[in-house]
């Protein structure tokens, strides 16, 4: 917890200097330069409308697209500039979606067990390694159902399982709790908060959802493809 | 087991048949254009092989469908420039076994000839008889004697390639002391292995009589390239007639007595032809 | 789990379509093994019963017409003493028009000779002795001239009967009228000829020996040749033919392979778009996904190539023991056939992958995702 105080004071993890984005030929424009940096152990969310640009920007920082225009580095790396961006998606990040995008005709265990392919674990290390990752978002009981199976609150924590797969220092979530109900929403909030504090992953969130971001030790505001605010915020569930 | 010697000979058969069926029409040499008369009295050297025997199969099939008939005949034949014998005998089937006729042409004299029908019956054939099918075919006595390339007029009136080859169409004409049923018989001449490839022969009302159409040619025992199948239609008619040569023998020792009506009584089995 | 997982798990979400593109592969590789087979078998039996007889030399006459032409018997007894040669028998073989049957071959061979050896008389007899008046006939030729033992036939003038039909183990055999070398000439007029002299060569005799012979023989009968059997075997225009025809319409079978593996394999890569886009998302290298369609489709390849060979076993077995069909064929359907034809649909497999792989690993990801 104080660590996360001190945040700003921690290895710069992502930065953006004028970043911008454009859709079929600058009709669509999605960023129109962000600046933004974020530090280790930040636990950032990311807020505003939907079509303010936040999951574009969420997507860049996951290098699953590129930016038009502006600098973006991770850890002084520029992400546009990878030549073979798989390592960074593999080892550095994970990620966590609204619609879960989980393999409908792998099992639970064998869905988390998938971003493991690029690592140096054995076949009985990954079994294993997703084991024990699904046991800790609580789905022990579950190893051996398909996605269809479950609820919409446990295929989203299959699908942290699989994001944390790789051991990633940054975890991004995009709209995480959007497709869920209320209380299973709650529950997911409650997973990627502890998991921030007993792992110390960065994490990202882009959430339009004004209760979670009071949960993050930090809250971006955008609109219209701009960063329009930034602040620092003590999360009032640290302490309980 | 040993099955060895007949495939390896059935192979040399198969090379020997595509050689003559695929390779041989390739072979065409651009030899510059033959003089008529040249072409026609080569043409008649080579029908004047001297003794041969020769064996063929003689099938008369109805245009309308329906059984055809099948012979397999027997054919001695001597030919020189001044006189034509010919015997042709039924060897099979059974039944006809031993039917036979005799033509015989000697210099410009009329042909003639005797047919021999079972039980024992022999008769001497008519000059109209000489316009009838042999053994009930499409092909008569008189178009086995008649030997249109030694006619007086002959002529080179085109060009046309038949089964791809060149052909030169070799025109004749009766004339002098030659005599036929036909006024015109057109020849599509193979100059390169000097056969003909079809022969159509024109009647007076300018009627196309016969034609015949050379459908496999191989090479003989002398190694001349011969038309060994051919089939004649009349235009017209109902019956299409087919001759299959399958073995020939030539330079065969034949005495004139061979060449008698008496000599049609008995088959003489090629045994003693060939000495 | 492995990558094998994946793949097979793949295959299995469309088991209709899976199914379907293994039959159309299967079908094509099952046209290879029964037309490659029979191709094969062919050539195999002649080169295993020269194996089981030696080199062997055959002297003719070449020079006339569509049969050799005929020469003087006496020729084998002077052949027969040259070094090397174990045993020697005349033939007079000719192809014949008999009665209303096309062209067959008539063969006329030297009494007790080796080449009667080899026939298995099925009904009837064989012939008493050489001088006989008697034929047998290999058992197409029965068929073809609806002859039965007891019948005669007619060669040229000659009526003889039919002793006995027999099986020569064949099919050029099969469809042979055989008779006695002396029966023969009487019948063609044809005596004291043949135009055939079959060399049977002491076993281990070298190809510089059998050259050798071959120019002693040349020598004793200059118009003649001699032709080494083993040599003409593999270089024979009809073996070409028979082999380049069972190939080239296998490669047209497999041609259709081709395509409906490529067609299941790209509908797969586009209706796996998004599952493309997630394991990208999540670290996957490009590389890794070409593999994982590659193998996909090596597998389908695979899997289609055993069901193939199979089916065209099945089939030839069949086709073996059809009435019509028995007897003249020997199929060959060894290891090494059923091994290439595997080889050849895992190649498929893998060829027809290539473009629905390179195409899966240009997917953007994000755009597979959202898409």
């Amino acid at each position: 917890m104080t660590e996360t105080l001190k945040a700003g004071s921690n290895e710069l993890v992502y930065e953006a200097i004028g970043l911008k984005k454009q859709f079929d030929g600058g009709k669509v424009i999605a960023l129109r330069g962000v600046d933004l940096q974020i530090r280790q152990g930040e636990f950032v969310a990311i807020i505003g409308s939907s079509g303010c640009g936040k999951s574009t920007l969420l997507q860049m920082l996951g290098s699953l697209d590129k930016p038009s225009e502006g600098v973006l580095n991770y850890r002084g790396k520029s992400i546009p500039d990878m030549p073979d961006p798989s390592d960074y998606r593999a080892h550095e990040i994970g990620f966590v979606f609204q619609a879960f995008h989980l393999l409908p005709t792998f099992t639970v265990v064998e869905n988390v067990q998938i971003p493991m392919f690029e690592g140096a674990l054995s076949r009985s290390q990954r079994k294993e390694r997703a084991v024990e990752l699904l046991e800790s978002v609580g789905l022990g009981h579950r190893l051996n159902h398909f996605p269809s199976e479950l609820s919409g609150g446990e295929r989203q924590r299959v699908a942290i399982a699989r994001g944390l797969a790789n051991k990633p220092s940054v975890v991004l979530a995009d709209e995480p709790t959007g497709n869920l109900d209320s209380q299973s929403a709650k529950s997911i909030i409650e997973l990627l908060l502890q998991l921030h504090r007993d792992l110390g992953v960065t994490l990202v969130l882009v959430t339009h959802d004004l209760t979670i971001a009071e949960r993050a030790t930090r809250t971006v505001r955008m609109k219209d493809g701009l960063v329009i605010s930034d602040q620092l915020s003590i999360p009032p569930t640290d302490s309980p | 087991m040993n099955t060895a010697f007949p495939h390896f000979r059935q192979l040399i058969l198969q090379m020997a048949f595509f050689g003559t069926l695929v390779f041989a029409p390739q072979i065409r040499a651009q030899e510059a254009t033959p003089n008529a008369k040249d072409l026609a009295a080569k043409l008649s050297a080579n029908l004047q092989d001297g003794s041969a025997l020769i064996r063929l199969k003689l099938e008369t099939t109805p245009v309308a469908g329906g059984p055809k008939t099948t012979l397999q005949l027997q054919v001695k034949s001597r030919r020189t420039k001044a006189a034509t014998d010919i015997i042709y005998q039924v060897l099979w089937p059974k039944e006809r076994k031993g039917e036979a006729f005799l033509l015989h042409k000697s210099g410009d004299n009329s042909p003639t000839g005797s047919v021999f029908t079972l039980p024992d019956s022999l008769q001497p054939l008519s000059a109209s008889q000489m316009k009838e099918g042999i053994f009930g075919s499409d092909l008569t006595y008189a178009d086995l004697l008649e030997n249109f390339f030694s006619w007086e007029h002959q002529a080179l009136v085109g060009e046309e390639i038949i089964d791809r080859v060149p052909c030169q169409i070799l025109e004749s004409k009766p004339g002098g002391d030659d005599r036929s049923i036909y006024t015109k018989v057109r020849s599509w001449v193979d100059t390169k292995r000097m056969i003909p490839l079809k022969v159509e022969k024109y009647l007076a009302s300018g009627q196309l009589g016969r034609q015949v159409t050379t459908t496999r040619v191989a090479k003989d025992d002398t190694d001349r390239p011969v038309p060994a199948s051919v089939m004649v239609q009349r235009p017209g008619q109902t019956s299409v007639t087919e001759l299959e040569g399958s073995n020939s023998k030539h330079d065969v020792t034949f005495t004139d007595s061979d060449f008698t009506a008496e000599a049609l009584r008995k088959l003489i089995p090629a045994t003693s032809a060939a000495k | 789990m492995t990558l094998f997982t994946i793949v097979v798990r793949g295959l299995i979400r469309r088991p209709v379509r899976t199914g379907l593109t293994l039959v159309g592969i299967s079908i094509g590789i099952a046209a290879v093994i029964a037309l490659v087979g029979m191709a094969w078998g062919y050539e195999k039996s002649m080169v295993r019963h020269l194996d089981v007889m030696g080199i062997d030399v055959v002297v003719s006459n070449m020079s006339g017409g569509i049969m050799p032409k005929v020469y003087d018997a006496s020729l084998e007894e002077k052949i027969g003493k040259l070094p090397r040669v174990k045993e020697s028998t005349s033939v007079l073989m000719q192809m014949l028009s008999v009665e209303d049957a096309p062209m067959m071959m008539v063969s006329g061979r030297e009494w007790a000779g080796f080449t009667w050896s080899q026939l298995k008389v099925v009904e009837g007899r064989m012939p008493k002795d050489g001088s006989e008046n008697a034929l047998v006939l290999g058992r197409l030729a029965a068929e073809v001239l609806k002859k039965k033992v007891g019948d005669t036939v007619q060669i040229d003038a000659m009526e003889i009967p039919v002793v006995g039909i027999v099986d020569g183990n064949a099919v050029v055999e099969n469809g042979a009228i055989i008779l006695s070398l002396s029966v023969m000439q009487e019948a063609t007029g044809n005596q004291g000829k043949v135009n055939f002299i079959d060399l049977q060569l002491v076993p281990d005799t070298t190809k510089a020996q059998t050259d050798e012979l071959c120019k002693q023989i040349k020598e004793i009968f200059p118009e003649g040749r001699a032709m080494v059997a083993s040599e003409v075997v593999g270089t024979s225009q009809g073996f070409r033919i028979a082999r380049a025809m069972s190939w080239s319409t296998s490669l047209l079978a497999i041609i259709v392979g081709v395509l409906g593996v490529m067609n299941t394999m790209l509908m797969t890569v586009f209706e796996r778009t998004h599952e493309i886009g997630i394991l990208l998302a999540v670290g996957w290298k490009r590389r890794r996904i070409v593999y994982m369609v590659l193998w996909e489709s090596a597998l389908l390849g695979f899997l289609g190539g055993v069901a193939g060979v199979t089916l065209g076993a099945i089939g030839l077995k069949i086709l073996e023991t059809t009435p019509a069909i028995r007897g003249l064929l020997e199929p060959d359907l060894g290891p090494q056939l059923i091994f290439i034809s595997v080889g050849i649909a895992v190649v498929v497999g893998v060829v027809s992958g290539l473009y629905p792989a390179w195409r899966s690993s240009r997917l953007s990801p994000s755009l597979a995702m959202n898409g």
